[in-house]
């Protein structure tokens, strides 16, 4: 492909996925600066794929450079010891009152990023995009059940990752 | 500690879900894809420049990003001067993140006195096969798709199939990690160790220090090659990996991970149920190490792909029953140490296994090598030097 026109397809994409990315990106970072590397990634990843993002399985493939982007994104943010800094952790909401609470969905989004790809399509369709069954299903061409299994392997793999960090009862 | 449960989870998901973008992230996002499209759409100038000036004008994008970029779209950008030399560096870390298949050599050092120095040929090919040839033609291949694997003798026209279940994901045991360390380094070194010559090329030294290894990677600045990483491990003192002669992205035939043994090979007759195996077996492997090795040293290792090749090397070298003893007794020392290593990867990860035998020498009584705790036990096995056992309180274990 001309560079020309990758750079038109981009365009495209571009228009076309911002919203969705800036959705799913912000809800799985909570975090402008981290959001904003993971912009940069899933951008990156658009223009490095645009081939492939011209046909039927570009959704697909968006859903993947998103979740890459966001693993990305976390990789270079939590240092050697596996630990956030609270700084990046806070939530600018009274955060006095919601310090317990930022550090579990911090320890939540760091996990998700961490899941295998599949695994957190399946948590961002059912729970940040509020997708139902039948939606999911569709997209992950599985039936309904099959949805409801990719869901609940991938909420079993998030607590037993959490469960190295946190105290289960 | 925090206390949660799955409904926690599912709420705080929830949360997440429902939480409205700020319309100031709906401007970062704008802002953040427009610079970015303003600068691919630009002009004719060399792209590399424009990139860089990209990313130079980003105030937050770091040095992997500006790497990424630059590799994904420019090739052969790494004449870089000055603040190139990082990019040089996250260029390798980014053509280590996409290798689909890479072979290198690697020169395993260990401190124990009479220990071979062994250079090992690896292979590896996505998702999940890595191939083992030491010098002597010693063969492992590891499948992680199906968890298994095998080791072939050629020169015995032998083999022997194993599961490795409990290898998976365990550092100290499982030899994909080492591959895993090489394809998830940081796109920031940790430190820049300036240049040196090795072998008539000027390579350029970068140090990562991850939790208990420490990185030395040494890259050609003028092609952007990846020439040599060191690996040394704290928890090892005096061990050490040299790793040579990589390769990205060759083809790497099928047949080459294979677990069907060639063909007139014979399996390596192991006393068949080694689910049988036993603390027994563990003391025996570890008597008879200690009495292949110069005064009386434990293994430095227990388990892992490197002790198949150890255990070649030693029978190059004659340990293996040099002279005196048969045939026979060659396949039983081979068979001890199989059922040795066989206790240790059936144990459970609650069974909280240690092993501290390395630079210990047979008959130290004081000096714990290896502790457990068995399946439902309130207290821990621990096999001292003198490879005595004694049942030890969780309070009691050596730090």
């Amino acid at each position: 492909m001309k560079y020309s026109e990758r750079a038109e397809v981009f365009r495209q994409l571009r228009t076309r996925y911002c919203g969705f990315l800036t959705l799913v990106l912000w809800k799985l970072t909570g975090d402008r600066e981290l959001f904003t590397e993971a912009m940069q990634y899933a951008l990156l990843g658009m223009w490095q794929n645009v081939e492939k993002l011209n046909g039927r399985k570009a959704g697909a493939y968006i859903y993947r450079i998103a979740l890459t982007a966001n693993s990305k994104a976390w990789r270079n943010r939590i240092g050697r010891d596996g630990q956030i800094s609270h700084s990046h952790a806070a939530i600018e909401e009274d955060p006095a009152a919601r310090i317990g609470e930022s550090e579990l969905v911090v320890m939540v989004r760091r996990t998700i990023a961490q899941l295998p790809v599949k695994q957190s399509r399946a948590i961002v369709m059912r729970y940040l995009e509020q997708q139902d069954y039948k939606g999911i299903s569709a997209e992950l061409c599985c039936t309904e059940a099959g949805a409801r299994s990719h869901v609940s392997k991938a909420i079993a793999t998030l607590k037993r990752k959490l469960a190295t960090l946190t105290e289960w009862v | 500690m925090i206390k949660m449960n799955r409904e926690n989870i599912e709420e705080i998901l929830k949360e997440m879900g429902s939480e409205d973008v700020p319309a100031d992230v709906h401007k970062i996002a704008e802002e953040t894809s427009r610079d970015f499209s303003k600068t691919l759409m630009q002009t004719r100038q060399p792209r590399h420049y424009v990139l860089w000036e990209y990313i130079m004008k980003s105030k937050i994008t770091k040095l992997a990003a500006a790497a990424a970029i630059i590799t994904a779209v420019l090739i052969g950008i790494h004449q870089l001067a000055g603040n190139g030399a990082g990019v040089v560096f996250a260029s390798v870390v980014e053509q280590l993140h996409n290798a689909r298949t890479m072979t290198y050599s690697v020169v395993t050092h260990t401190p124990v006195e009479g220990m071979p120095t062994m250079r090992t040929e690896m292979a590896f090919k996505e998702p999940a096969y890595m191939r083992t040839t030491t010098a002597d033609g010693f063969v492992t291949v590891m499948d992680w798709t199906q968890v298994r694997g095998i080791s072939i003798w050629p020169t015995r026209k032998q083999f022997i199939g194993f599961e490795a279940t409990n290898f998976r994901h365990d550092p100290e045991k499982d030899p994909f990690m080492v591959i895993e360390n090489l394809k998830t380094l940081p796109y920031k070194a940790d430190q820049m160790l300036g240049k040196k010559d090795v072998d008539g090329r000027v390579l350029q030294g970068f140090r990562v220090v991850e939790e208990s290894v420490i990185n030395t990677i040494w890259i050609d600045p003028k092609t952007g090659e990846l020439v040599r990483v060191e690996m040394e491990f704290t928890n090892a003192p005096g061990m050490n990996k040299i790793m040579t002669d990589f390769q990205f992205n060759v083809e790497l035939d099928d047949s080459l991970f294979s677990l069907t043994p060639p063909e007139g090979f014979t399996p390596l007759e192991v006393q068949a149920d080694v689910s049988k195996v036993t603390e027994q077996d563990l003391i025996d492997y570890l008597r008879s190490w200690s009495s292949w090795t110069k005064d009386g040293m434990f293994p430095p290792t227990l388990v892992g792909a490197e002790l198949p090749k150890i255990a070649a090397e030693m029978a190059r070298q004659g340990k293996f029953g040099e002279g005196q003893t048969t045939e026979q007794q060659h396949d039983q020392d081979a068979i001890t140490m199989y059922r040795g290593m066989m206790f240790v990867t059936q144990l459970p990860a609650d069974s909280n296994w240690r092993y501290a035998g390395e630079n210990v020498s047979y008959g130290d009584a004081n000096t714990p090598i290896f502790w457990y705790r068995p399946k439902d036990s309130q207290t821990y096995r621990v096999i001292y030097g003198d490879l005595s056992v004694k049942d030890v309180a969780p309070e009691n274990l050596p730090k």
